[in-house]
């Protein structure tokens, strides 16, 4: 399978999800990108900020990271807004890749995330 | 970490004012809907004098009906029209409403969808009415029947919520500071992990907020860590002028995320 259709297949699985992008975390950049409609590219360039700020790189900031003394970075990040919940995991093999889920307010998380991480190792052996 | 709180100071006090015109169309939603429908039965429920109400939203889908006396008159245009009783409901006087089919103005007035971000409005005056005070079909009847709440979201509904979650989230944490325009007001006593409390300055918190959406300022959470319950994250939370960062050493995720939902947040 592509990319494309591992991260088709990823938002099929998830319910209520709107669109799955893979983002390099350090251009800040949505790579590939599953949607139920077309997205335009404003609402691509600002997950993949979104996705970059919250799960930032030690490079980027090295007090910032969890837990602690900081050396530990996040490796989800969920957003919750009055419209959306968005999800992002990051890659366990490549820290600097990351999934993101765009899905419905009442979208459950913790089925998002594990989702997510089923997905990400395929993904990554396309590269 | 910030050396810049004077401009995120003054991010925070705009998020608490009403940045939310453009070119004559105002945005609404308080501050936004998650059912569109809402905010546009508002509208006309907010309407007294007779007026043409035009609404957009980003994608390019658009609403045009004419109201007054808190009532809806007529539907003139709409791009979800097909055919079928809605089709035929368009640019038709509303009279009466015991004569009129609800189901097609909902199929008609659903013309934004929950996931819209921005639904803009255009309002113009039409020119005095005579007889016509009672036509329509009012707005809270619209609403009763779309079983949609009128009441639902506004500023001081969503504020004593916000409030509701961070008073459960203070007594969750093992630590938590609260930053008001742009500067600390609260924390919890004491703060003994000096790199966490260092970590999360005003800024830091404000981002959360200005990251996607710089027009209007709905309640945002975020929750970041390694999104497995039990294991520990930091949350923030932020509406208007408020961010309030917590530090959680065994979150539940899935349960905090569902009672900010809960929340009507």
């Amino acid at each position: 399978m592509s990319a494309a259709e591992h991260l088709e297949e990823c938002r099929n699985a998830i319910s209520g999800c709107n669109l799955v992008a893979f983002i390099d975390l350090q251009a800040s950049m949505v790579l590939s990108v599953s949607a139920a409609s077309k997205q335009r590219q404003e609402r691509l360039d600002m997950l993949g900020a979104l996705a970059s700020d919250l799960l930032r790189l030690p490079e980027d900031d090295p007090l910032q990271g969890l837990p602690g003394d900081g050396t530990v970075l996040p490796q989800t990040a969920i957003r919750l807004s009055a419209t959306e919940t968005t999800v992002f995991v990051r890659s366990q093999a490549e820290p600097n890749e990351a999934l993101c889920c765009a899905c419905a307010p009442d979208t459950r998380v913790d089925e998002t995330i594990a989702a997510a991480r089923r997905v990400l190792p395929d993904i990554g052996a396309n590269d | 970490m910030s050396d810049n709180r004077g401009l995120i100071g003054k991010l925070l006090k705009l998020g608490a004012a009403e940045a939310t015109d453009r070119d004559g169309w105002r945005r609404i939603g308080r501050p936004l809907d998650r059912d569109p429908l809402a905010a546009v039965l508002r509208e006309i429920d907010e309407t007294q004098l007779p007026r043409e109400l035009s609404f957009r939203n980003d994608q390019g889908q658009e609403l045009r009906v004419e109201a007054g006396n808190r009532r809806l008159r007529r539907i003139v245009s709409a791009s979800v029209a097909g055919s079928g009783p809605a089709g035929a409901l368009l640019g038709q006087q509303l009279v009466h409403a015991s004569d009129i089919d609800i189901d097609a103005i909902g199929d008609l007035l659903r013309a934004f969808q929950p996931g819209d971000r921005e639904v803009w409005v255009h309002s113009e005056q039409l020119p005095q009415e005579g007889d016509r005070a009672q036509t329509g079909v009012a707005a809270a009847a619209l609403a009763g029947a779309f079983s949609v709440d009128l009441d639902d979201r506004t500023d001081a509904n969503l504020q004593h919520a916000f409030e509701a979650f961070v008073a459960e989230l203070n007594a969750l944490s093992s630590a938590w500071i609260r930053y008001e325009g742009g500067k600390q007001a609260a924390a919890s006593e004491p703060v003994t992990d000096t790199a966490w409390r260092d970590r999360w300055d005003a800024e830091d918190v404000a981002r959360f907020q200005v990251a996607d959406d710089p027009v209007g300022f709905a309640p945002i959470l975020c929750i970041l860590g390694s999104g497995v319950d039990g294991e520990p994250h930091d949350a923030v939370a932020v509406l208007g002028g408020t961010g309030v960062v917590w530090r959680l050493d065994a979150a539940e995720v899935a349960g905090i995320t569902a009672r900010w939902r809960d929340l009507g947040l």
